[in-house]
This record gives structure tokens, C-alpha cells and sequence, in this order.
């Protein structure tokens, strides 16, 4: 017969009686265990299964991006059609600015090439879409060369030679030279924040070498003007921040009183030499025209600004055959 | 009749080497089939992977939880014909790396465990590509040029999809964009090309915008086909910057980290540059063929 002791007895009995304590604290209406359990149903952890998924839409650019880009490429094609050229077009309403509007999330590259057929021309891609990468349209253009008034100092000494000038029209086409223009192969235009952190429209050529136009924040501040200088090639202008003054306003004035066969150049050394007018003054800046005399800023206009010479007729503008 | 021996030799003879002949015909075509069945199988199972990877996902608030894994291995295929043909060939093979990484659809990179860590620049070669010389498309042949080819995703529709390749990959599942990265040579046989997969670096919802920090990234977002000349400089033709090598552009494309879209990759790995980036900016995953 077992013996039982009554330490064991007792160590059993109170085990029962913590037992039964614990079951009556925890089970009980008002219980912990109840509290327990409502708390736990205030906790929710929504849990699901599979990933979740995106669909796709046809890429497309927001309405001033895309009633912009198309403004200019009809402007482009029209200016092919010019009754007579050389001509200049204006592609947007803008005139105080970059033509085309902020086109972040959106780039547009000119391409020249040949078609399937072998037609010589330009593609013009838009690209926009889920964060801009995607090919919103694109179209070849037949016939297009692609150009930019930059590149080189001669080259835009000459433009500005020919065409900013207080002269009539018939005057400024006297002093045509072919060298005036750079052709290229290739343009990209896109919205930067970070190039010498300018923001704006920047306009790029890939054959230029980096710190050529391409590292020229906002450098697309052109009024909205585009140039043809045979009816094939179209010509953009990247810019060079000005400041509010076209400095081809003081050439003119230079001009008028220079000696009678005087070039305009040799009238522009003289008055260098004579420190009349600075020597840095109308130098020619490869990557490209000072933004004053293109975009019109406020009204009065820079009398050889591009914007008011087409406004008072001393620069043919294009017009379709 | 009279049977001869010598009749019975040559009837024998002849019996053998028809049923060689046979033999050769049939197991000839039994291996092509094999071979063909091999890579659809392979092609099956990663789909199904991939598949899978995003069906059993676990979310939990807005954190998701993959554990599946990625079962796919490269396939090396040869291809050959004429432009057009082999134009149709790359093309279908970009549409099927596309379909089976799930095209573009999942919010998640494709390679990412986890939501919580995504990012990177995460690849797959689906596919290397060798273009074998044709009666109508040789070595020394003008190659299919990246405008030409852009031109015909363009153009071309996508039977199964019943939409132009250009528009599968870019919203015929969820949002895409297609790269194309050749050299001066463009398509043609003798050259090696690699159908890439890259997954995008943050989900669809992070932003859209143009990466724009930096002159060398700025505008990377021109989509469509760089031609990488000689040297490694790029030329215009749908090229966008300027002044930069070719390994440059690639590594920017590669780990442009605003790149939340799926792209799909066609590159051409017999150019050094282009071969090289791949390599070294690309996080290829594993494949498992080489396990």
C-alpha cells in the first residue's frame, strides 16, 4: 500500500485550489480570457495572396505637351511647302519663352535616315508615357534635313550677320552666305532640371561634342521660331541666356554710324579698340544666339529681335505654295 | 520464277539500306522535335515559375512576400532566312520573353522577393540569338539597321495578340518599353544578339517622370534603338545624347533607378561595349541551366 504523506497531500490540494483559482480568473464572464479575446479581435492584419497587378494604356502625353509637339511638327512640314525660302515660321503663340511647353515626362527626337523604300527624310519621335519611356508616336517625314544655328562661332557670326539688322529683307538676303547654318543628324528635345541647374526645355545635338549645347540648361528659350534655310533643312535655334537685351541693339547702333564701307566687323574691332563698347560685346557664341533676340520679352522689343522683325516684316516668313 | 542467290543478296541489300535511310529520316526528325519540345518545355516551366512566384505571394499590409522560385535557364537558338524572316523570328522571340516575365503586369519586379528591398537592376536573358548566313541574307549583306527594326515592331502585328509588337510590349499586358541596343552593323548573320528581360526598379506607382539628375542621364528616357558606332560613340539615328560612350549610355539605361516600367532588350553581344555593360551593370539572375 502506497504511503501518502500529507506534505503530498497538501501540495496536490493547493495546486488544485491555484487551478481552480486561475480557470475562474481567466474563464469567468469578465475574464481575462474575454479580454484576451477582444482584444485580439481589435488586431487586424489584412493578409492577401498574389501579387497585385498593373495595367497597361496606350501611351499619350498630356494636352498642352501633345497640342505643342504637333503644333511644331505641322509647322515643320509646312515650312518644306515655302513658296520661297530662306523663311522663317513660328511654331507656337509663345513668344516669350521656349516654344514648346515644359516638357517634363516627355522628349522629342529627330532622326534623319532613309525609309523601307530608301526615301531620304526624318523621323519624328515623341516619347512619353509611363515615366517617358515609352514611343507615344512617330512619323517619317520625306525630304527633312535637320539643322541648328550653333555648333560653331563662324557659323553664327554669319547668321547674325545676315539677318540681325535693322535692313530691309531684300538687303539681308544680299548678304547671304551659305555657311550659316550647321545640318545634323540628330536633335533630341527634353524637359532638364539639372543642367547648370537651369530648368526648362533643353535641346541637344548627340554630334556635338558634351559641353557643346548639350550641357546649356534651358537652352531652348527660342520664342517659338524656327528657320529654313532652302526648304528642306529646318533649322533650330538653341539659346544662350541673354540678359534682356539683344546685343545685336548696340550693333545696329554701331552700324549706323561707321564709315562708309566699314563692315560690320571691322566697325565692331574698331569699337573694341577704342573701348567704346566692350570687347566680350557681340562675340559669337557657338552654342548658339542670346535668347534676347529671339523670344520677345516685354514690349518695347528689341528692334533686331527675330520675334519683332517678323512682326514688322523685315524677316519673310514661310508661306505654303 | 526462279529465285537466284544472287537476287536474294541484292534484294537484301537494298532492304537494309532503305531501312537505313528510313531510320536516319525518322530519328533525325525525332531529335528536331526533342530539341524543340526541350526548349518550349523550358520556356513553360519558367513562365509557370513566374507564374507561380506571383500567385503565392503573401501581402501583408503593403508589404509582399515571394518565396517560389525563379525557374528559367537561357535558350540559345539559331536562326536564319531572309531580312524579313528573320526580322519575324527576333520579333516572336521578344513577344515570348514578354509573355513569360509576365509582360510588364506585376507591381513587383518579377525578381523581387520582396517589395521591401526592390530596386536594382535585375535581368534575364531569354534568349542568345545567332543569325546563320541564307541564300538571301549574307555575311556581308546590309544589315537590318535599329530604325528599320523599330520600324517593323511598329508595324507589324502580333498574331497572337492581334496588336503591333509595339504596342504589346508597351500596354498589351501592363506597361512596357522596348530597347534596342545594336552596333553600326545593325542585323545581320554572323552576329550574335541576346533578348533581354530587365524588370523594373520600383513599383508602377513610384513616379513617372524622366530621370532627369545628372547631364550624362538626362533624357535617357528615348526609347527606341541606339546604334553604337565605332569606337563606342553613339550616332544620330533615334541615338539622343551626345559626347558619351556607348558603355555610358548602356549603364545609365541599365540603372536608371526611375525605370518602373518592364522593359524588353535587344542587344547586340557581339559589340564589346554593349556586351560588356550588359555584363557588368546587369544583375542577371541566375539561370538554371547552369546549375
Amino acid at each position: 500500500m502506497a504511503e501518502f504523506s500529507f506534505e503530498k497531500i497538501g501540495g496536490i490540494v493547493l495546486l488544485l485550489i491555484i487551478l481552480a483559482l486561475w480557470l475562474g480568473f481567466y474563464y469567468n464572464p469578465g475574464g481575462a480570457f474575454n479580454k484576451v479575446k477582444d482584444f485580439s479581435k481589435s488586431i487586424s492584419v489584412p493578409i492577401t495572396v498574389g501579387s497585385e497587378t498593373v495595367s497597361g494604356q496606350k501611351p499619350s502625353l498630356p494636352a498642352a505637351q501633345s497640342q505643342g509637339v504637333n503644333s511644331l511638327k505641322k509647322t515643320m512640314k509646312a515650312m518644306m511647302n515655302a513658296k520661297q525660302t530662306p523663311c522663317f515660321a513660328t511654331y507656337s503663340d509663345n513668344i516669350f519663352g521656349s516654344g514648346l511647353p515644359d516638357m517634363q515626362g516627355a522628349s522629342i527626337t529627330l532622326a534623319t535616315g532613309k525609309d523601307k523604300d530608301g526615301v531620304e527624310g526624318a523621323e519624328f519621335i515623341v516619347n512619353g508615357g509611363k515615366g517617358g519611356f515609352q514611343e507615344v508616336s512617330a512619323e517619317f517625314i520625306e525630304g527633312m534635313g535637320l539643322c541648328v544655328i550653333a555648333g560653331s562661332e563662324s557659323y553664327v557670326k554669319s547668321f547674325t550677320d545676315i539677318y540681325l539688322n535693322e535692313l530691309p529683307w531684300n538687303e539681308k538676303i544680299q548678304r547671304y552666305q551659305p555657311r550659316h547654318y550647321i545640318p545634323v543628324n540628330s536633335l533630341k528635345i527634353y524637359y532638364s532640371d539639372s543642367l547648370r541647374d537651369i530648368d526648362g526645355n533643353h535641346i541637344s545635338v548627340p554630334e556635338f561634342p558634351a559641353d557643346l549645347v548639350n550641357d546649356e540648361g534651358n537652352n531652348l528659350f527660342d520664342g517659338g521660331i524656327l528657320y529654313t534655310p532652302d526648304g528642306q533643312h529646318i533649322c533650330f535655334f538653341p539659346t544662350i541666356q541673354g540678359d534682356n537685351k539683344c546685343d545685336w541693339e548696340r550693333l545696329s547702333q554701331a552700324q549706323i554710324y561707321g564709315e562708309e564701307g566699314q563692315t560690320v566687323s571691322e566697325r565692331l574691332n574698331q569699337l573694341r579698340t577704342e573701348d567704346i563698347i566692350p570687347s566680350t560685346l557681340l562675340e559669337n557664341d557657338p552654342e548658339g544666339l542670346d535668347d534676347d533676340c529671339l523670344a520677345g520679352d516685354t514690349p518695347p522689343y528689341e528692334s533686331v529681335n527675330i520675334i519683332n522683325q517678323i512682326r514688322l516684316g523685315k524677316l519673310l516668313t514661310c508661306e505654303a505654295r | 520464277m526462279r529465285i537466284t542467290r544472287k537476287g536474294m543478296e541484292a534484294g537484301f541489300l537494298v532492304s537494309v539500306i532503305i531501312v537505313l535511310t528510313a531510320f536516319v529520316l525518322i530519328a533525325g526528325t525525332i531529335f528536331r522535335f526533342m530539341s524543340s519540345a526541350e526548349d518550349k518545355q523550358a520556356e513553360t516551366l519558367c513562365k509557370d515559375s513566374i507564374a507561380l512566384r506571383a500567385a503565392t505571394s503573401l501581402n501583408v499590409k503593403e508589404t509582399e512576400f515571394r518565396v517560389s522560385p525563379v525557374l528559367c535557364k537561357t535558350l540559345d537558338k539559331k536562326i536564319s532566312g531572309s531580312k524579313e524572316e528573320v526580322e519575324s523570328q527576333i520579333a516572336q522571340k521578344m513577344a515570348r520573353c514578354w509573355e513569360i516575365f509576365g509582360e510588364g503586369s506585376y507591381k513587383t519586379g518579377a525578381f523581387d522577393n520582396t517589395n521591401l528591398f526592390a530596386g536594382g537592376n535585375k535581368c534575364f536573358m531569354c534568349y542568345t540569338i545567332a543569325i546563320d548566313e541564307s541564300s538571301d541574307f549574307k555575311r556581308d549583306s546590309q544589315g537590318i539597321s535599329g530604325q528599320e527594326f523599330q520600324q517593323y515592331l511598329r508595324e507589324t502585328t502580333y498574331d497572337k495578340k492581334k496588336q503591333t509588337y509595339l504596342d504589346y510590349f508597351q500596354f498589351g499586358g501592363g506597361p512596357g518599353y522596348v530597347v534596342g541596343l545594336l552596333s553600326e552593323e545593325g542585323i545581320k548573320p554572323g552576329r550574335g544578339y541576346g533578348i533581354a528581360f530587365k524588370a523594373k526598379a520600383q513599383d508602377s506607382e513610384g513616379g513617372g517622370d524622366l530621370l532627369l539628375g545628372g547631364g550624362l542621364s538626362a533624357g535617357i528616357g528615348a526609347i527606341g534603338f541606339y546604334t553604337i558606332g565605332i569606337g563606342g560613340s553613339l550616332l544620330g539615328g533615334g541615338a539622343a545624347l551626345a559626347g558619351i560612350g556607348a558603355y555610358s549610355l548602356i549603364s545609365d539605361l541599365i540603372t536608371d533607378t526611375k525605370s518602373n516600367v518592364d522593359a524588353i532588350m535587344l542587344v547586340d553581344l557581339s559589340n564589346e561595349e554593349i556586351s560588356r555593360a550588359m555584363n557588368e551593370k546587369c544583375e542577371f539572375v541566375s539561370d538554371i541551366g547552369g546549375k
